[in-house]
């Protein structure tokens, strides 16, 4: 079964849900920057405060509300398809492993392009547009992490604690912005951005990377093992 | 031949399916029958290849699922409430479906709609459908492409008198030497009138009925 084909079924299927996605990015953000509009460095906010300006909850139920849409999708898309109407594709298909490895890579690809909107309706919106490297560096880092967050969300959403996944994917990113140390697998805040400073960029990108290595090795592994109900 | 040797399948700490001994020839209809929750499902997706067995084996035809081949090689399926893509109607659907394997023109669909009774006219989106089309739909999907191995999982389930009476001919007419039908029901009365082979599901053990 070609990419391009389960692409198109999902837009299909989930083209109303990704529009009132997209609105929830407009709203959220908007109702954020009406109520910050004074403060400088709006657009830092995204990425849960700066030096000056510390980490607020405020900040942290920014990110947490655009986060939550993005997965929101995912977990549809697992729940139904993953579950339910992959039966009728998997009795059509002869590899197991190709087609589970395409839908993955369509699922990061999809949470990738609705991250990417996250950030850049947020910059819109606040009327604050950074530096178009700054922007980059924070999109990389975002996008990077995000890759593995889904890959957790996706192994929990086939397995027992189901319920709990989205919840679990949530926790991470509250204890990453909320820790002193970050989390390299959720690394979306600027105190990253501030370690930065003192490892260099680089190293954390590559500390990321590492990272997510050994998440697509486990995924990698339970997907081969057969360790989920249906995948 | 399909063959099931000492198939077991445990969710946690429960055994759903224990030491289940099958032969399956080609050519023949074979009924499954037991309580709700017994474990008839499972036993459909683990023959599928769906679900993993946690011991046994289970070989088509010399090969073995799971190793040899991922899934049954021609294969039709209709498990729990078929699902479909809801802003498509009929023939997208399947066409969508029978994409996948490329083996069968727009007519061959257009003649499976037929087939199970749905409305060649009908434009609808499956969104629209009651729980009887979406039954008829799912039992499309299944004959379509002529598939050796039809399994069809409560196949009679929210279809009215006429309906029951359509899919009874369809599955009677589609056993051929080379073709094996599996199905379960919750009406003893459609398993007796169309299988050749019952077994019971009980206890997660399969009991010879007829």
């Amino acid at each position: 079964m070609r990419i391009s084909q389960l692409n198109k079924m999902l837009i299909i299927e989930y083209a109303k849900l990704l529009v009132l996605i997209l609105v929830g990015f407009i709203l959220i953000d908007a109702t954020y920057c009406y109520l910050f509009k004074s403060s400088n460095d709006l657009c830092l906010h995204w990425m849960c405060g700066t030096i000056d300006e510390p980490t607020s909850t405020a900040m942290i139920i920014l990110k947490l509300l655009n986060i939550s849409l993005i997965f929101l999708y995912i977990g549809n898309v697992c729940e139904r398809f993953w579950d339910k109407f992959i039966i009728q594709v998997y009795c059509r298909i002869s590899k197991r492993i190709l087609f589970v490895l395409k839908f993955t890579l369509l699922l990061i690809f999809h949470s990738w392009i609705l991250l990417l909107c996250s950030h850049y309706i947020f910059y819109c919106v606040s009327g604050d547009i950074p530096d178009a490297i700054d922007v980059c560096r924070y999109y990389l880092l975002d996008s990077l992490s995000f890759c593995g967050l889904v890959l957790i969300y996706i192994m929990m959403n086939n397995s027992c604690i189901r319920d709990w996944s989205l919840f679990c994917v949530m926790g991470i990113l509250v204890i990453n912005t909320v820790s002193p140390i970050p989390i390299p697998l959720a690394a979306s805040t600027i105190k990253y951005i501030e370690m930065a400073n003192n490892l260099g960029y680089d190293t954390l990108v590559f500390s990321n990377v590492v990272c997510e290595i050994f998440v697509i090795g486990f995924y990698a592994y339970v997907i081969s093992k057969r360790r989920f109900s249906i995948c | 031949m399909l063959e099931v040797r000492r198939l077991s399948k445990k969710y946690g700490r429960n055994w759903v399916l224990r030491d289940i001994n099958l032969q399956l020839n080609k050519g023949h209809i074979y009924g499954f029958v037991g309580a709700n929750g017994c474990g008839k499902s499972v036993l459909f997706k683990t023959i599928c290849g769906f679900v993993k067995a946690d011991e046994g084996e289970i070989l088509y035809d010399g090969l073995k699922i799971g190793k040899d081949v991922d899934f049954i090689p021609s294969l039709g399926v209709l498990i729990e409430k078929p699902l479909f893509i809801e802003e498509y109607n009929h023939f997208q659907n399947l066409k969508y479906l029978a994409r996948i394997r490329n083996e069968i023109n727009d007519q061959t669909i257009w003649d499976s709609i037929e087939a199970v009774g749905l409305d060649l006219h009908n434009k609808n989106k499956v969104k629209k459908y009651s729980l009887g089309m979406r039954q008829r739909l799912g039992i499309a999907q299944a004959i379509m492409e002529k598939p050796d191995v039809l399994i069809l999982d409560e196949p009679f389930n929210g279809l009215d008198k006429e309906g029951r009476s359509d899919i009874t001919k369809i599955i009677k007419n589609y056993v051929t030497e080379n073709r094996i039908v599996m199905l379960t029901s919750h009406i003893d009365g459609d398993i007796e009138q169309l299988a050749d082979t019952v077994y019971e599901i009980e206890n997660g053990n399969a009991h010879y009925v007829k």
